[in-house]
């Protein structure tokens, strides 16, 4: 069982190519690289529907950068009360810890993350914490989404996904995020 | 630099460790040192030379996706990679659509004689070794990963317990069942078995 009648050798021109494309996987910041963080089949794990931390601030009706791209705020509804939110904080992938320091995936599109939450029917406006019940989940993704969802930038640099039109993030005293504030059915 | 007259080839576990530090040039001389291997299983797997090679590409970009979790045994890679190949093909479908993106700009198939062609060439020439093949692609995931590990890199019963994270006991009674099955296929009436794993007959009504 060791061979293969006339065995095909591996096509040289393919093989240099491969060579090529995992070279360039390997190296941060190339596209083939980037691929990784945004494979579909992502798992969605939420950190709990709780109370989370978001640090507000003035009023602050301008835009920003998402800089930290670790995880989002998908909030129940447009509620920020000092430190916290009605709502989920979502990590896509498993968190890093120091044995598997890489297992994070950076989330590029807040607005999809969170849409797939409620889609799921995990979040509920009318919850004193913004969570619905477990025995609710919604496993074929077609629970109702809210027409508008909003991308904020909360002060820690991280996204927020409001229910509300554009207007949502300065009325929490939150920035817009920069070049696409956008909403959505 | 070295002392000696000749560069030493650089180990699995250094290439590898080269790579998690993002080293792309050793990710190319990872994939260069044990394509081969990975090819040849791959072919015992699918049906054109074609399909083996995206499917050896595959596992070096699972290799790279997976890679906390990658295993090397005795400082080599090349059981995880098997292992992997083994999956991969089996999972072809969802593999690809993973990687469609990255695999659709390697260059396309050339018109040259694909793995089925070089069977049918050959058929006279070496039933035996394709009667293995068919009956090798018959046999379940962990009988195809034990056989690869065990009789086709000749790996250790130690080294297969590591690699699988179980106990040297079960990779020998695996390995017995695993070998009892392959008889039982190459005999002359199952021979008439189908190939392909993938395909279940069940529930002819």
């Amino acid at each position: 069982m060791n061979g293969i009648p006339r065995s095909p050798h591996f096509n040289e021109k393919r093989s240099q190519a491969i060579e090529e494309l995992l070279s360039n996987v390997a190296q941060d910041g190339t596209p083939e690289n980037r691929h990784f963080h945004n494979t579909k089949g992502k798992r969605i794990l939420l950190s709990g529907v709780v109370a989370a931390v978001a640090v507000s601030g003035a009023a602050i009706a301008m835009q920003q950068p998402v800089t930290d791209k670790g995880s989002v705020a998908c909030f129940a509804r447009a509620e920020l009360n000092g430190n916290s939110f009605p709502g989920a904080t979502v990590i896509v992938g498993v968190p890093s810890t120091a044995d598997r320091p890489d297992s994070t995936i950076m989330i590029e599109d807040a607005l999809s993350v969170c849409r797939d939450v409620w889609a799921q029917n995990q979040l509920d406006p009318d919850d004193p914490d913004g969570g619905a019940h477990p025995g609710l989940h919604d496993p074929s993704f077609s629970h109702p989404v809210p027409p508008e969802l909003t991308v904020c930038v909360l002060k820690d640099g991280r996204a927020a996904v409001i229910p509300g039109d554009e207007n949502v993030c300065a009325s929490l005293g939150l920035a817009s995020k920069a070049d696409t504030t956008t909403s959505s059915r | 630099m070295g002392m000696g007259d000749h560069e030493a080839v650089p180990t699995d576990g250094e290439l590898w460790s080269r790579v998690l530090d993002g080293d792309g040039s050793a990710f190319a001389a990872l994939f260069v040192l044990h394509r081969d291997k990975v090819f040849g299983h791959s072919l015992r797997m699918v049906r054109t030379a074609h399909e083996a090679e995206d499917v050896t590409a595959m596992v070096f970009l699972e290799a790279w996706r997976c890679r906390s979790k990658v295993r090397l045994v005795n400082d080599s890679i090349i059981g995880w990679l098997l292992v992997t190949t083994t999956n991969i093909a089996r999972n072809r479908l969802r593999s690809t659509l993973r990687y469609e993106q990255l695999i659709r700009r390697l260059p396309p198939a050339e018109a040259a004689p694909d793995h089925g062609d070089a069977v049918a060439d050959a058929i006279d020439q070496d039933r035996r070794t394709q009667l293995l093949h068919r009956a090798y692609r018959s046999l379940g995931r962990r009988d195809q990963e034990i056989i690869v590990l065990c009789v086709l890199e000749e790996m250790t019963t130690a080294e297969v317990s590591e690699l699988l994270g179980i106990p040297p006991g079960t990779v020998k009674s695996r390995l017995s069942r695993a070998k009892q099955k392959l008889a039982q296929l190459l005999t002359p009436e199952a021979s008439v078995l189908r190939a392909n794993p993938l395909t279940s007959e069940e529930g002819t009504s």
